[in-house]
């Protein structure tokens, strides 16, 4: 966020100013000068000199890479946004009209360039031109910086557009915020004390698009081969947490807290173990999220579910799990919806030694024996939103067709949101796309689409055969959930 | 400030009314906003503006910069001022783009407005202004905003986008460079391997199918349970019960202080989010809680506890927050505060002098005057102190007590204080029996600088009726100072005087009226104007008073005297002491101080606090008198890889589920071990079984009941070692029996039975079932202990190799 940090008020923030404008300015007149100039042209030396003068006070000042990025007309130096005069704003809009043409966003120094860097960068910016057929001009030049030596600065990608934020073709929204909130919650967990405005902020953007694709979030557990760390965990079981309250028709407001305290129940892990050979870090962490009642200014009962979750979500079913109190208490209720859904997570994406099970076993699992201390009808109700099928599971229909469980018709839009009748309890439609025959043939993209129940051509209901392991159908996956993977990739701003 | 486009013709679309609606908003969100009319007014204007343009121009799309704000290319607003100004704060929050739409409602312009005023206050909440916005999902105001990690994005931070971009390629793997039109496989297919089979997948739609039924019912008596759950009430009692189990944890990695912090807050959210009845519930707990004997170790983790949910910092909050205007609150926190005997009277007497209100501070003086009633050794300490603030709450305190002649020596002691209204204060509180010793201290006091402390040194004297002061009176009056002593001062010199002196004095009266002025000067005879009338001073307004006060037929007299040679209003004022001194005179009262302490009882007082606001027992302490359950210790983590798991206590207990990949088996539903506990190669064990008969062949388990018995018991669990031993060290006791009924969450098993067994059975330790928990995401450090040597992953024993496995376990001690 592009805050007044209160640590640099005065003094320190008018030289972030003063050099982050000469940085803007001597980039720009260094843009101009490679488009006119040659190599060895004294031209340069001048612009270079102020360059490397604004960049090493801002290196100082900043003690890290420096990264000038101009989108929509502010230009921001790190997480600074700068204070232009009109005349330096329309030379920072004819710099971000410069960078645009190569795919650029700004430059990144990551450290401070010889003059002869900056020379020939500034040369290859104005003269490159990249091989007929290139499908990325912001790609080709970067190489082309790479492969002449130019190390110490370097393009930034040009960012998506504001307006199209996490949103576009089915599948972009879903992967942004996923992709986004891990990679935020890799940075919260780290902090003490824990920075709930933001993972708030994470919290309800993964509640508002859930409103649109919610199949497609309930399958990011499911996806990937990496093993999933705490953050990732805890953004897997706030989705899921998510998809139940919005099940149950609770508020969005109602849903946002449900799935923050979700989100926030590793909080604890930020802090140090006071003891490590007497304390596992589990214990630790569990017990010591109680100082996030101390750090909380604001007195509410909200602060204090989020404490509640974060320090008996490991309880377990015999209450005896970290942080192994005596005499523990059964769980919240919304501890009981957390926990549960980090037992689906560890029953589907495996736990040590122990094999995954398919998200349909192990939603039958918690079905044929619901786990002590945890309400029955929550159980219901969670394996109801989960369905038998997610999203991205493979399956073999019973034509022999190799099929992807590519969308579920289930809890879909803002409708949810206080609905008279839990909405979980409504009709279900699973579809699958075919993607290959049993012959390994490719299916029609027209006839690929089918939902399951639905008659065949030759009047057989569409069903499943059995599932199948998706290791090796990655691919089919992906076409099956991102029907136009280049349009994902375009909108979401990422580059090869 | 904000400053007027300087291109007229822009005014004639939307961005007239735009800009005044902007400036308005400023104006409205600043520290000296207009309030109540006036505002409501203002709120209503900005909306009828961007109404009125929105209605007339489509959407007003706002963009959003650092120092200006732009509707399309004219800027609406611009200023470089670094406070009050709306572009800079509004980016600040990461607003980028402002969308108001036609129809914006004045209630949305009045949350926008609020909310935005309010988030200034950005460290009293944990929410910022975006996400109140979200809440107040207001479809008239549409907004487009960047957060921290979106920016981390925009700035191409390399930590972060290399994250972000991991994700995506582990989600979707090539993604990146995927073609968008597919190839099919053949002729090379690609294998497909097997994970449900078709009949699973069916019970599972099956299952879907039968129980959507009655899944709308159960939803919804679910949903209805979720909200009263999430109530403050229930939120609040149970956060109670939780964290009352650390109180009585050991060894802890919080520590009392945490403990006790996170106890407070939850009483403080019981208090204004529940009721004060919550508070005195959560606190009538606790007292019992920390006063209950949990043994030696925990007396100084509870007494800390009490220091904190009792403490300084509960006061101060009891204090603000209590309502004067009802008298159960007060009398509840009475006894609270004073039972828990926590405060002390440093803690009070700083704790009123920074109390915001009178009622907070009446409040405060009652614990104190209370508690301080019980020694004098506190208070000396404080009296001592130079601050005359501190000094003086501690001088009404010993006043307002019945401490009595105990607090004599300090009082005395305080009239050397330098602050005048300590000494004063000081000498009226030494009401006890007038001594000699008292008048020599008070004696000089009689010419202290300050008038408050002579006026108190008067009316002890004349309280005292020590007749032999009348001449220092007099000799004070008779000084020529006197006569720039405030009028008050100079009455009650006169009238003690009077009181003290009688008739003997009266010539000190006739001085001072100065009759003799009155006989004129030369210039009053030349003109033939006679004798000079004697003017109304304060003075002779003083000594009339005295006159009156004595009452004699001499006083009198001289009143008359003085009425003789008086001008008219001095004349008028002797009238009035000539009636005055004719009424029959009202003795004196003495000024004994109100007692009305000592007619209740202290003790009676605060006691009758304790049920005030009711009875209720959240839940019995006695009930934390339990066993702790078996801690896993990180030198037997060190043991075994950790791995991720988020189920804690269930990891060590349970066997894995039937899948498809293993053949399915009704067995091991129950734990052998409890949640995390974990048996040291060190230990010795006896396993027992009941019935003794066991059904091998078909392996159904759920009737028996196995007993776990260790043999020595030499050390508890507690106490065992914190780095591994050596592979025969001391034995511990460990018992651990299944229960009948169903207890474990079958969906989360971890290891089966058989390979429990196996480990069970094997005699070298080494191999014992390591401890398996999730691993944190955190890396996890290595294990600061000697590290057991991992446990040989033992190889999933075939199917058919579990009869021979359980039967050397049933031939292990059936005695």
């Amino acid at each position: 966020m592009a805050a007044a940090n209160p640590a640099l008020e005065g003094e320190q923030h008018q030289r972030i100013q003063n050099a982050g404008k000469q940085l803007l300015v001597h980039t720009y007149s260094l843009m101009k000068t490679g488009e006119i100039h040659d190599l060895n042209n004294d031209a340069y030396e001048r612009p270079c000199e102020k360059l490397v003068e604004s960049l090493e006070v801002l290196m100082k000042l900043e003690r890290q890479a420096i990264s000038v990025v101009v989108y929509e007309g502010v230009a921001q130096v790190n997480s600074h946004a700068l204070w232009l005069d009109p005349a330096t704003q329309e030379l920072a809009q004819e710099l971000e009209q410069w960078l645009a043409r190569r795919e650029a966003g700004g430059l990144i120094f990551s450290a401070r360039p010889s003059e002869d860097e900056l020379r020939r960068f500034f040369l290859h910016f104005a003269r490159f031109r990249a091989p007929p057929e290139t499908r990325s001009q912001f790609k080709a030049l970067a190489e082309h910086l790479t492969g002449d030596g130019i190390a110490r600065v370097k393009l930034a990608p040009q960012p998506v557009r504001l307006d199209g934020l996490g949103q576009g073709i089915r599948g972009v929204a879903s992967l942004w915020h996923y992709a986004k909130a891990v990679a935020g919650m890799r940075i919260l967990l780290r902090r003490v004390p824990t920075d709930v405005k933001q993972a708030r902020r994470l919290a309800l953007e993964l509640v508002d698009s859930a409103a649109g694709e919610q199949d497609l979030f309930q399958s990011m557990p499911l996806l990937g081969t990496v093993p999933h760390d705490t953050a990732r965990q805890s953004v897997d079981a706030a989705i899921l947490v998510a998809a139940t309250a919005r099940g149950l028709g609770l508020t969005a407001v109602r849903c946002c807290e449900l799935t923050l305290s979700t989100l926030l129940a590793e909080m604890g892990i930020a802090r140090e173990n006071p003891d490590p050979n007497e304390f596992t870090d589990l214990e630790a962490a569990s017990t010591l999220a109680i100082r996030h009642l101390q750090e909380c200014a604001e007195v509410s009962t909200e602060v204090l579910r989020r404490t509640t979750v974060a320090i008996e979500h490991l309880l377990g079913p015999s209450l005896t799990g970290p942080p192994h109190l005596p005499a523990a208490p059964s769980p919240h209720l919304e501890t009981q919806l957390a926990a549960l859904a980090y037992a689906w997570l560890d029953l589907v994406r495996g736990r040590g030694q122990r094999e995954p099970v398919s998200a349909v076993e192990a939603t039958l699992s918690l079905l044929r024996s619901p786990p002590r201390n945890v309400d029955p009808n929550l159980v219901m109700t969670f394996a109801a939103t989960m369905g038998p099928l997610p999203v991205g599971t493979v399956v073999e229909l019973h034509n022999g067709d190799l099929a992807v469980v590519s969308e579920v018709d289930h809890l879909r839009g803002r409708a949810v949101y206080r609905a008279e009748v839990p909405p979980v309890a409504g009709p279900r439609k699973v579809f699958v796309q075919r993607m290959r025959t049993s012959g390994g043939q490719l299916v029609p993209e027209r006839q690929a689409r089918v939902r399951l129940g639905d008659d065949d051509a030759d009047g057989t209901p569409w069903r499943v055969a059995r599932t199948l392991a998706s290791a090796g159908w990655e691919d089919l996956v992906t076409r099956a959930l991102l029907q136009r993977p280049s349009t994902v990739v375009m909108q979401m701003g990422l580059r090869t | 400030m904000a400053e007027p486009s300087a291109k007229g013709g822009r005014d004639e679309g939307a961005g007239r009314p735009v800009r005044e609606a902007l400036r308005r908003i400023r104006d409205l969100t600043t520290v000296d906003a207009p309030t109540g009319d006036e505002r409501a007014e203002s709120v209503a204007e900005v909306a009828r503006l961007l109404r009125n343009a929105a209605g007339e121009h489509g959407d007003l799309e706002l963009v959003i910069s650092t120092n200006r704000i732009t509707l399309g290319d004219d800027a609406v607003y611009k200023s470089d001022a670094r406070d009050t100004n709306l572009a800079f704060e509004l980016f600040r929050q990461g607003l980028r783009r402002l969308v108001f739409k036609p129809g914006v409602a004045d209630d949305e312009v009045d949350v926008f407005v609020r909310r935005f005023a309010d988030s200034r206050d950005l460290e009293k909440v944990d929410e910022d202004f975006v996400s109140q916005l979200w809440r107040a999902s207001m479809p008239g105001i549409q907004y487009v905003a960047l957060d921290g990690f979106t920016e981390r994005l925009f700035m191409a931070d390399e930590e972060f986008t290399s994250s972000f971009r991991g994700i995506v390629d582990d989600l979707y793997p090539g993604l990146v460079e995927m073609a968008d039109d597919d190839v099919a496989d053949a002729p090379q297919t690609r294998d497909r391997v097997g994970r449900d089979a078709g009949e699973v997948v069916d019970e599972a739609f099956e299952r879907q199918r039968s129980a959507g039924k009655g899944l709308a019912a159960q939803s919804k008596v679910l949903r209805q349970a979720m909200l009263d759950a999430l109530e403050p009430s229930p939120v609040v009692e149970h956060a109670l019960r939780l964290l009352s189990c650390f109180a009585v944890k050991s060894p802890c990695a919080a520590t009392g202080t945490d403990v006790g912090r996170a106890l407070m807050y939850t009483m403080q959210v019981a208090w204004l989010r529940v009721g004060m009845t919550a508070y005195a519930d959560a606190g009538r707990m606790l007292l019992a809680l920390t006063r209950t004997d949990f043994g030696p170790a925990f007396s100084e983790r509870l007494t800390e506890v009490r220091g904190l949910v009792a403490g300084r910092e509960a006061v101060s909050f009891a204090a603000r927050n209590a309502d004067p205007e009802r008298p159960e609150q007060t009398s509840w926190l009475r006894w609270y505060f004073i039972s828990a005997g926590v405060l002390t009277a440093p803690d009070l007497l700083s704790l009123i002098n920074a109390a915001p209100t009178p009622n907070a501070q009446a409040m405060l003086r009652d614990l104190l005057r209370r508690q301080g009633t019980s020694s004098m050794e506190p208070w000396a300490e404080q009296l001592r102190g130079g601050d005359p603030k501190v000094v003086l709450e501690v001088l009404e305190v010993i006043l307002g007590s019945n401490l009595g002649p105990q607090a004599e020596p300090l009082l005395i002691e305080l009239l050397r204080h330098p602050a005048p209204e300590v000494r004063g204060r000081a000498i009226d509180g030494l009401q006890s029996d007038y001594s000699q010793a008292m008048r020599q201290v008070l004696l000089p006091m009689l010419r202290d600088p300050s008038p408050v402390v002579r006026l108190a040194v008067l009316g002890r004297f004349v309280s005292a009726h020590d007749r032999s002061v009348s001449p220092y009176i007099a000799g004070s009056i008779k000084a020529p100072v006197f006569i720039e002593a405030e009028e008050d001062e100079q009455r009650a010199f006169f009238e003690g005087l009077a009181e003290l002196g009688g008739e003997r004095t009266l010539e000190v009266f006739t001085e001072r009226l100065a009759l003799k002025e009155a006989e004129g000067g030369a210039l009053g005879r030349l003109f033939g104007k006679g004798a000079q009338a004697l003017g109304d001073t304060p003075v002779r307004r003083a000594a009339l008073a005295g006159l009156a006060r004595l009452g004699t037929p001499s006083a009198v007299a001289l009143i008359r005297e003085l009425q003789g040679r008086a001008d008219l209003e001095l004349a008028s004022q002797c009238e009035v002491a000539v009636r005055l001194a004719q009424k029959e005179r009202v003795p004196v009262a003495r000024a004994d101080r109100p007692t009305a302490h000592t007619a209740e009882d202290p003790a009676a007082v605060v006691a009758a606090g304790a049920s005030a606001l009711g009875t209720r027992v959240l839940f019995d302490p006695n009930a934390l008198r339990v066993e702790p359950p078996p801690r896993p210790r990180p030198t037997s983590r060190a043991a075994v890889p950790v791995e991720p798991s988020s189920t804690g206590g269930r990891v060590t207990s349970a066997a894995p589920p039937p899948t498809t990949a293993r053949a399915p088996r009704a067995i091991a539903d129950l734990p052998l071990l409890a949640a995390g506990e974990v048996f040291l190669a060190s230990d010795e064990r006896r396993l027992r079984a009941e019935p003794s008969n066991l059904d091998v062949g078909d392996l159904k388990f759920t009737a028996i009941r196995l007993v776990l018995v260790g043999l020595d018991a030499e050390r508890p669990i507690a106490e065992a070692p914190r780095r591994p031993a050596a592979p025969r060290g001391a034995s511990r006791v460990v018992e651990r029996a299944t229960h009948a009924a169903h207890e474990d969450w079958t969906h989360q098993p971890d290891a089966s039975l058989v390979d429990i067994l196996s480990n069970y059975l094997d005699d070298d330790g080494e191999a014992a079932q390591p401890a398996k928990e999730r691993a944190p995401a955190r890396p996890v450090a290595a294990a600061p202990s000697p590290q057991k040597p991992a446990a040989p992953s033992p190889a999933a024993p075939s199917a058919g190799g579990i009869d021979d496995v359980l039967k050397k376990f049933l031939d292990l001690d059936l005695d």
